[in-house]
């Protein structure tokens, strides 16, 4: 659906260059709710706006749906950019014109029959929960609902991709829910692939199937959310998964101040549902000290992570290391 | 006293009036020109823009005196003559036209970038991003900007009025300056305030009114 290849974007500030986006590659299906995380000057932001030419490319190309967008002229890009909608952080809305005028907005550009356009607009106001806030100005709405107008608006012309550049950074965790769930219905009943960037893990979580990690302008890695969040294998994937967990575990908790070994365990899916501490104490001459664990949820299953203190013999942990690893328990010493 | 004023408020009214509508004419499009030109926005021309901006200087640092005689030519090839109320609304347009045309410049420029990026993001043309997100989001400021218009061709027209202009102005040099009729004087003052403060009540209410954000 969108394929990135070899993408950089270079900046010139002054006499300094600096570049954005390395050498990028990435390969995004249709259908598909896709995250690229990062911290903020990771190049992601760079990245999306890429996308669409809001940022022209250095060097590379960018393909949606076999168009070679990156080749388009401008009036071809014009035509182009009405097939990939965007949401922003700060919603974009045009403030003097009511949430009506700003849904119409695209339509309206497309000079689309004003009948055929009350009843594209009625239709969106249903989708995305606002009827009563038909006639209503932008200052009058909460942050959520004026990214549910920003988000009618990107979809009213039926895109084939929605790019959202921290689309639900300015919100608080619960609104930020609702437009995650809405998304995920657009894509759902729309088809519309979306690609998402954030700086918050519980996004990725509450909503991708895939996501990229970036630092550096690169992709450090790559992988479904499931597997990011049971075998994350960068020190900043790390980082973004504990941050989400009130209690950073791995702060706290000291291995100088144990005298057993130290050892995250992550649970996924199936085996979350399997006694399999339990089974492990009672075949191997170990102790298991609880130290931690929480579980998150994610679109279709859910990781469990524990962190225990195993004492005993060395031997019979080691043996109990590899009990947990054959019943596909991810095991990390720390 | 009232068959001395009221056809000089007509008058200054009149030349007030064409000269705002000829210098929105010719400075609305041109205050858009210099924010759409300018590097990094959606039309780049920075030549251009070096241009129009050099012209709009110049033509800002002309004292309106001097502005006057200098376009008396003008004034006589389009109403015909260089004397009179009809000629001083060349003079006065001309000399407002740059000042329109900054303060249009600034009103387009409040205008959130994340809008513009929004419209490109939406495959807009770039006249429709003028006339559809510039233009109507900057409108509260552009009212704002043309009562401020108003006022100071009000003032100009006073100024216009001692060398011919007709007017208010010109009533209250003639009489109040030459004749030392200080009754005249005063009133013509007083009309011109309860002018100039009623436009900017007016300006200052519309563009309250307009104002959705």
């Amino acid at each position: 659906m969108i394929e990135i290849q070899n993408l950089y974007k270079e900046f010139t500030i002054g006499k300094e260059k600096l570049t954005a986006v390395k050498n990028l590659n990435l390969e995004i299906e249709k259908g598909e709710i896709f995250g690229i995380i990062g911290l903020s000057g990771a190049g992601k932001s760079t990245l999306i706006r890429c996308i669409n030419r809001l940022e022209e490319p250095t060097e590379g190309k960018i393909i949606i749906d076999d168009v070679d967008i990156t080749g388009l002229d401008k009036e071809a890009l014009r035509i182009t950019r009405k097939d990939i909608g965007m949401i922003f952080q700060h919603f974009n809305l045009l403030n003097q014109k009511n949430v009506y005028d700003n849904i119409a907005f695209s339509l309206n550009l497309s000079k689309m029959d004003k009948k055929k356009i009350e009843r594209r607009v009625d239709e969106l106001l249903k989708y995305v929960g606002l009827e009563d806030k038909k006639y209503a100005y932008p200052s009058t709405l909460s942050g959520g609902q004026k990214q549910r107008v920003a988000i009618a608006r990107a979809i009213a012309n039926n895109p084939k991709v929605l790019l959202s550049d921290e689309g639900t950074s300015a919100l608080d965790p619960q609104t930020t829910k609702s437009i995650l769930s809405l998304l995920n219905k657009i894509r759902k009943e729309m088809g519309i692939t979306i690609v998402m960037i954030t700086h918050q893990m519980e996004v990725v979580k509450e909503v991708c199937d895939r996501a990229a990690i970036m630092e550096d302008g690169e992709i450090i890695e790559i992988n479904t959310v499931e597997n990011l969040f049971r075998e994350p294998k960068t020190k900043t994937a790390h980082k973004f998964i504990n941050s989400m967990h009130t209690n950073v575990e791995e702060e706290i908790i000291n291995p100088e101040d144990f005298k057993g070994t130290i050892v995250r365990l992550s649970f996924l899916g199936s085996t979350a549902k399997e006694p399999i501490v339990s089974q492990v104490i009672r075949r191997f001459n170990i102790n298991i000290n609880i130290l931690s664990g929480n579980i998150d949820k994610l679109q279709t299953s859910s990781v469990g992570h524990l962190i225990v203190e195993l004492t005993g013999d060395s031997h019979e942990i080691e043996k109990s290391l590899k009990y947990f690893k054959n019943q596909d328990v991810n095991v990390e010493v720390i | 006293m009232a068959d001395l004023v009221i056809p000089s408020l007509i008058e200054t009214v009149y030349m007030v009036f064409f000269s705002t509508v000829f210098s929105l004419i010719l400075g609305f499009p041109l205050g858009i020109l210099m924010v759409v030109t300018e590097k990094g926005n959606i039309w780049p021309k920075p030549k251009l823009n070096q241009i129009l901006n050099s012209v709009i200087n110049v033509l800002r640092s002309f004292p309106f005196l001097i502005l006057m005689i200098v376009i008396y030519p003008l004034s006589t090839l389009i109403v015909g003559k260089s004397i009179g109320t009809t000629a001083t609304i060349v003079p006065l347009s001309v000399a407002a036209a740059p000042f329109v045309a900054r303060i249009i410049e600034t009103s387009i420029k409040e205008v959130d970038k994340g809008v513009i990026e929004l419209s490109l993001s939406m495959g807009a043309t770039i006249p429709q991003i003028i006339t559809k997100v510039l233009i109507p989001e900057a409108m509260p400021s552009i009212v704002l900007g043309i009562t401020l218009t108003i006022i100071n061709i009000i003032g100009y027209s006073a100024m216009a009025g001692a060398i011919g202009g007709g007017g208010l102005g010109d009533l209250a040099i003639r009489y109040g300056y030459y004749r030392f009729d200080t009754e005249v004087l005063i009133v013509s003052v007083i009309v011109i305030i309860i002018m100039v403060q009623s436009i900017q009540y007016f300006g200052n209410t519309l563009s309250a009114k307009i104002n959705k954000k």
